[in-house]
């Protein structure tokens, strides 16, 4: 890919808006050469601060100089606060210019500097690079390191673990249609319950059974991270257009459910409807309920960060 | 597909790969902009046909919808160039709508104003000559010149009375770098400026007290 050793950069079109806020920022100077450095200034700051807001990056106007009146006035400063992280230090430069001056008192409490190039004529601004120092008051845009090194500088780390795209995408399967349960059509992964259930399960899973009423029952072997859960699901058909269904998690080994195993129903916006979580000592979770013939509904089993979900529809 | 579609297409990819938030998916939506605007394959039907502040409405809400909303995009329904350049033509729409509202509304302004008979027109611009604002620069000038509570020229750096907040300061409102007035006072350039950027952080509470009232 030739595109991806081009240099990071980024454009900001001005708005209404923001021209309106660099002038009236300048209107404020009786000095016209003042007056053109806070408009320049003013909108490298929030060509910076739009960036920011783009990618989620918390920036304090309030707690900017270039913000502050007096402080713009007495000094030569486009600073922009990012909230937790310390001063970025926004430099215009006008287009076709090569090197950025940076005024001294820039060059103490800042944690980076971005040289914003400014097009005037087509009211345009690019960020083109980014420097941690300054130390010799100039950067040179032939010599500007990119601007990772700002989301560097600004974004915080989001811990490893959750870069899995394992944990960050549910693991989903196809559609379970369990209108064709009733025509003894099953895909295979799921598996008559005494086949696949340990001896404990038998005995509480066949109470109350309401022998007129169509009634399927199937289990499921689900791999939740390092345990296997069985989901049992068993649907009776109660009126020619609702369903009962209950759901049931167990251990696949017998012992005890994982603590904090959540199991949760979702209906067909992925709300969740109801939910349950397993204790220290739980061997089986239930959920219980009843839908019409035509609705979609979810089962989402969540540990930690990992989760798994099953689609149901009749 | 061409190079350009399938170059997208991958970056899309690696996007949404990473976490929301994560500085990777940052750096690949930033670089897919980027390869979206230098493409020339933007297209905003009209776009010429209102001024050009209209249109960076358009666009400006476009970047903020890729960086929010790149989960979304489905690449089996449609290519990145077409999925953004809908996008760019609905937000066109109603930047377009937003400007002709904006339009009414000085137009009608301008109007109140011009029914107004000759006399109170004259009053009018007389009253905004007598209440013109001064520059906000001479009042922090005003401010520091007079120095009512005596704490600007009481700020120096140590030894050097003379090389005090007052000084440096209305030296630089003046013009003067400070090069010029570190030779004045032959002290070093960073020493003087970081002396001021210094006191100006201390003072700024007292500038806001006194700017407001």
């Amino acid at each position: 890919m030739p595109f991806l050793t081009e240099p990071l950069t980024f454009n900001v079109s001005f708005t209404t808006r923001l021209i309106r806020q660099a002038e009236e920022f300048s209107c404020e100077q009786k000095d016209a050469q003042k007056a053109r450095q806070v408009y320049l200034n003013t909108l490298a700051v929030q060509a910076v601060q739009f960036y920011c807001e783009c990618i989620g990056v918390e920036t304090e106007l309030a707690a900017s100089d270039s913000w502050n009146a007096a402080m713009r006035t007495l000094m030569n400063v486009a600073d922009l606060a990012v909230k937790g992280k310390g001063k970025l230090e926004c430099r215009p430069l006008l287009l076709g210019d090569e090197v950025c001056h940076l005024p001294p008192e820039t060059l103490e409490d800042r944690i980076g500097y971005i040289v914003v190039e400014i097009d005037e004529e087509n009211y345009q601004a690019k960020l083109l690079g980014f420097s941690q120092t300054a130390s010799e008051g100039r950067l040179s845009i032939r010599q500007m390191p990119s601007l990772e090194g700002l989301i560097d500088a600004i974004v915080d780390d989001i811990p490893e673990t959750e870069q899995i795209p394992l944990s960050i995408e549910p693991i989903e399967t196809n559609f379970v249609r369990l209108w064709q349960w009733f025509r003894d059509v099953f895909d295979e992964s799921w598996q008559a319950p005494e086949l696949v259930l340990a001896a404990s399960y038998r005995g509480t899973a066949t109470r109350q059974e309401h022998e007129s009423l169509p009634r399927k029952k199937r289990v499921k072997l689900l791999d939740v991270g390092n345990h296997k859960i069985a989901l049992l699901l068993q649907v009776t058909q109660v009126a020619d257009t609702e369903l009962d269904i209950l759901l049931k998690i167990y251990p696949d080994d017998g012992n005890t459910l994982p603590q904090g195993l959540v199991m949760q129903l979702l209906d067909d916006s992925e709300n969740v409807v109801m939910e349950t979580q397993a204790g220290s000592a739980d061997n089986f979770r239930a959920l219980n309920f009843q839908i019409d013939t035509e609705e979609l509904f979810s089962v989402k089993i969540i540990l930690e960060n990992i989760k798994v979900i099953e689609k149901f529809t009749s | 597909m061409d190079e350009l579609d399938s170059y997208l297409k991958q970056l899309s990819e690696l996007a949404k790969q990473h976490p929301p938030g994560s500085k990777r998916r940052i750096i690949a939506v930033t670089r897919l902009l980027a390869a979206i605007e230098s493409s020339g394959k933007l297209y905003c039907q009209g776009k010429y046909d209102y001024p050009l502040e209209v249109y960076h409405e358009a666009i400006q809400a476009v970047r903020t919808y890729i960086f929010r909303s790149i989960d979304r995009y489905d690449p089996t329904r449609a290519k990145m160039m077409t999925w953004i350049n809908q996008k760019l033509n609905l937000e066109f729409k109603s930047a377009i709508k937003k400007f002709q509202k904006e339009q009414q509304g000085e137009v009608s302004l301008s109007r109140k104003t011009s029914i107004n008979d000759g006399d109170s027109q004259r009053d009018l611009e007389d009253t905004l000559t007598s209440e013109k604002t001064p520059f906000l620069s001479d009042c922090v000038r005003q401010l520091i010149e007079e120095d009512i509570e005596d704490i600007f020229k009481n700020k120096f750096i140590r030894g050097r009375p003379e090389v005090n907040f007052q000084a440096i300061a209305l030296h630089m409102l003046d013009g003067y770098g400070g090069r010029v007035l570190a030779d004045k006072w032959d002290i070093p350039e960073q020493t003087l400026y970081s002396f001021f950027r210094r006191s100006c952080k201390n003072f700024k509470p007292v500038f806001e007290k006194y700017l407001r009232e």
